[in-house]
């Protein structure tokens, strides 16, 4: 599998990582869900739901797209499975939008700001790879090895590359 | 500037940030950890660093210089801060020029053998390394009282004027 953008590698990455995390959490016992650690976002759950949402909002941001209605908030909680379906949507979608928008395309956000495509990409790869971590020390921190989700592990899986922690 | 060499720009700044930030710590701080992490913020630190230094050297296909970053060796945080800082200038020059992500490279595991991965692979755990050992960073400092600095990619594009407010 070839990159056909600077980005998509990362990009897949970075969706690959999520929706393997989900897919580990959604095997564990409901009631690690509600477990979190001293230092991160707050519950498993809320974490994974955190970085599913907030990535509907970045590419909502970059399309004026809203995948997967109803937007996820905080203060509704959304089972496993959906987070799943809007991860892969969003996922699907940003690999669109760096295969066509500008990354000096300037976008406006909330509140009066204003924010290029390019920081709005860098910031959805490092809001995922910040959450994801959080979720993993959440599972270290109570005795549960995490799953792998590095980008070695994301090239193994996509039999690409050999490469291993 | 490509999607992927602002994600890289952002890498850089926020790793100098988090270096900067954990090195002006007093030694007692820099001993403090938290359970789900991978150790101390010096070890932490210090391995962020010395492994940007080994995927520098994968990508120039030569062996990290004199130096470098070594989890083995490297105890002086003043030389870490200087090596991320020269480590910015490599990668911000490297991001700039044409990138062949499909182009298959070769990386010393820990183990002693020989790995094959796409370059594209090793951009993609590169960015996801630096924002996975940050997070923890700032899990830890969170987990131990004190505020961590501010090293979002929206944070680095209001800093840089990318986002106005």
């Amino acid at each position: 599998m070839g990159a056909a953008h600077p980005l998509e590698h990362v990009l897949r990455h970075n969706t690959w990582a999520t929706m393997t995390l989900l897919e580990f959490c959604a095997s564990l016992d409901p009631a690690t869900l509600e477990m979190s650690a001293v230092g991160t976002y707050g519950t498993l759950h809320g974490t994974l739901q955190h970085v599913v949402g907030a990535e509907q909002w970045y590419v909502q941001l970059l399309t004026g797209q809203l995948l997967d209605r109803p937007r996820i908030r905080r203060t509704e909680r959304h089972p496993l499975t959906e987070l799943a379906t809007t991860a892969a949507l969003t996922g699907a979608r940003v690999l669109e939008v760096v295969a066509t928008d500008d990354a000096t395309r300037r976008i406006e956000m909330n509140e009066g700001r204003g924010s290029t495509v390019g920081v709005i990409l860098a910031q959805l790869v490092h809001h995922g790879n910040e959450h994801r971590t959080q979720a993993t020390t959440i599972l270290g921190a109570n005795g549960i090895e995490p799953p792998p989700l590095s980008g070695w592990g994301y090239g193994r899986a996509a039999g690409i590359s050999e490469a291993e922690e | 500037m490509s999607d992927l060499a602002i994600a890289i720009e952002y890498d850089n700044w926020a790793t100098e940030k988090v270096a900067g930030f954990c090195a002006a710590l007093s030694p007692d701080q820099r001993a403090l950890t938290t359970p789900g992490t991978m150790g101390t913020i010096t070890a932490t630190l210090i391995h962020l660093v010395a492994a940007k230094e080994r995927y520098a050297a994968s990508l120039r296909g030569t062996p990290p210089p004199d130096d470098a970053v070594r989890e083995t060796s490297t105890t002086d945080l003043g030389q870490v801060v200087a090596r991320a800082k020269a480590l910015s200038e490599w990668f911000g020059s490297y991001a700039k020029g044409p990138i062949d992500l499909d182009r298959v490279i070769e990386r010393r595991a820990a183990d002693g053998s020989t790995q094959r991965m796409p370059i594209g692979i090793l951009i993609a755990q590169f960015l996801h390394h630096g924002n996975e050992h940050r997070a923890q960073l700032g899990s830890i400092l969170g987990a131990n009282g004190i505020e961590p600095p501010h090293y979002s990619a929206f944070n680095w594009g209001h800093e840089l004027g990318k986002i106005s407010s």
